[in-house]
């Protein structure tokens, strides 16, 4: 039996990464949606709720369909640079992405909601660009939301399976994260690998769920 | 409010609806991926003589399976693609030793959707950078798989290549996809999607593929209608029906 160590951290490198890429990218999206009316914005909307609703195995279909060796952008990806996703810790990677960015930005655009507009006019009026109002302003203003957002977002990511299983398959040594180790060992009958494993990403959970109810307390405490 | 409750009462009684099939003459077969179809048929050939029951399949790794029956499943027939789990669950007394029998025997082939592969060896180049292969620990064709590849020295460098599949068939769906570039399974898999091996293991390095059927029992004593089916698993028409499917018989 190899240690629970390498799914462990394989999973918090994911989670991870996929913060990074979702953090710039959920930020702008939300800000967006947020503040700007224009044609089209209900469609957005939609698409960045549907990965929310869809089943995971769906979006795992998806991706594969898309990002596979022969799918409509990993086809060419293959025959011409030899390049492939699929079953790599990029793959596990963009499952994470794909189905915990949709809540950041759920997040960040209600929290962007909370922020008054006249904070923002005021710094405009005093010189400062979009950018640094956002950067400086509304950023600061709405942090206790955004962070709330992350951390879920960082949850769901870590717990991320169906679209894993489908589309990172369930390498050892590559993209066995937690919950995918925990699946295999229950497959195999090892049910204290699998138990120990259970174990930790509950607490974890634990952790995560307390750090967003104490953040939710304290933005409501601020808008009093 | 009490329209609410007369919408989750609706909802409780469609869902038990659903469930009412235990008065049915039911049979619940588990067994490997890789006999889907030899026990699709199977199990229609028995019904000819069995015309009110209905024989419910259920098809994953042998491992999944056996997990599932320790777990109380409701399968009263057990078809494993490897003794081994059928060992264990004599020895967990699910199983009486006198109700167990070899079924069929395979054999592991080399398929691949690549021209320059043409020995196992050949999986040892850098041009291949996925091998799919059945997760040894609960799939029998993988758990075979890595024997063969450590018997003939090779997995060490193969090992950094393996996509594992979580039972045979996903291995061929891999392939058949183009995502692998090479994979092992059995010969009848092989031959059901018309994909001709390019080795085949043989020799003193060839793993002993047997499938073997069980009779989960338990506490109770297993029915005479799982007895029957049991028995007709052994019989010459099956026999017949798993070497048309590429089979060896036992």
């Amino acid at each position: 039996m190899n240690g629970a160590a390498f799914p462990l951290f394989l999973s918090l490198r994911v989670a991870l990464a996929a913060l990074a890429v979702i953090l710039p990218v959920g930020l702008v999206l939300g800000y967006l949606q947020a503040r700007h009316d224009y044609r089209g914005r209900w469609l957005v909307d939609v698409l960045i709720v549907l990965p929310i609703v869809l089943p995971p195995s769906v979006t795992g279909y998806y991706l594969i369909l898309v990002l596979g060796r022969r799918g409509l952008i990993g086809g060419p990806l293959y025959e011409l640079m030899g390049v492939s996703v699929i079953f790599t810790f990029w793959a596990a990677v963009i499952a994470a992405v794909v189905v915990s960015l949709p809540l950041f930005i759920k997040f960040a655009q209600a929290a962007f909601n909370g922020v008054d507009p006249e904070l923002e006019a005021v710094a405009r009026t005093l010189g400062a660009g979009p950018v640094a109002t956002f950067l400086r302003v509304s950023v600061p203003v709405a942090w206790r939301g955004l962070v709330a957002g992350a951390v879920l977002c960082f949850a769901r990511a870590l717990g991320e399976f169906g679209a894993t299983l489908m589309f990172a398959g369930n390498i050892p040594g590559k993209t066995n994260t937690m919950t995918l180790e925990i699946w295999s060992a229950y497959q195999a009958g090892d049910d204290a690998r699998a138990a120990a494993l259970v174990l930790i990403l509950t607490a974890v959970s634990v952790a995560v769920v307390l750090a967003f109810s104490r953040l939710e307390r304290l933005q409501r405490k601020d808008r009093r | 409010m009490s329209r609410g409750l007369a919408f989750l009462l609706v909802l409780v009684g469609a869902a038990c609806s659903f469930n009412e099939s235990s008065e049915r003459d039911e049979l619940v077969v588990s067994a490997a991926a890789s006999l889907r179809e030899v026990m699709t048929a199977a199990a229609l050939s028995f019904k000819e003589t069995h015309p009110s029951l209905s024989v419910q399949l259920n098809f994953a790794s042998s491992g999944a399976l056996r997990q599932q029956i320790e777990l109380g499943s409701p399968a009263e027939v057990f078809v494993s693609a490897s003794t081994e789990h059928v060992d264990r669950l004599v020895e967990s007394g699910l199983v009486a030793s006198a109700d167990r029998r070899i079924f069929a025997r395979n054999e592991l082939v080399l398929v691949t959707t690549k021209e320059d592969i043409r020995s196992l060896e050949d999986l040892e180049d850098d041009a291949v950078t996925r091998v799919a292969i059945g997760d040894p620990r609960s799939v029998p064709a993988g758990k075979y798989s890595l024997q063969w590849l450590e018997a003939e020295g090779l997995w060490e460098r193969i090992q950094e290549k393996a996509v594992l599949g979580g039972d045979v068939r996903q291995v061929l769906s891999y392939l058949e996809r183009g995502e692998v570039d090479a994979g092992i399974v059995y010969a009848t898999d092989a031959k059901l999607v018309g994909l001709e091996p390019v080795w085949i293991a043989s020799g003193p390095n060839a793993p002993a593929v047997e499938y073997e059927a069980a009779l989960v029992g338990g506490s109770r004593e297993p029915r005479a209608i799982a007895r029957q089916f049991f028995d007709y698993l052994g019989s010459d028409e099956a026999i017949r029906e798993l070497e048309a499917a590429g089979f060896i018989a036992p």
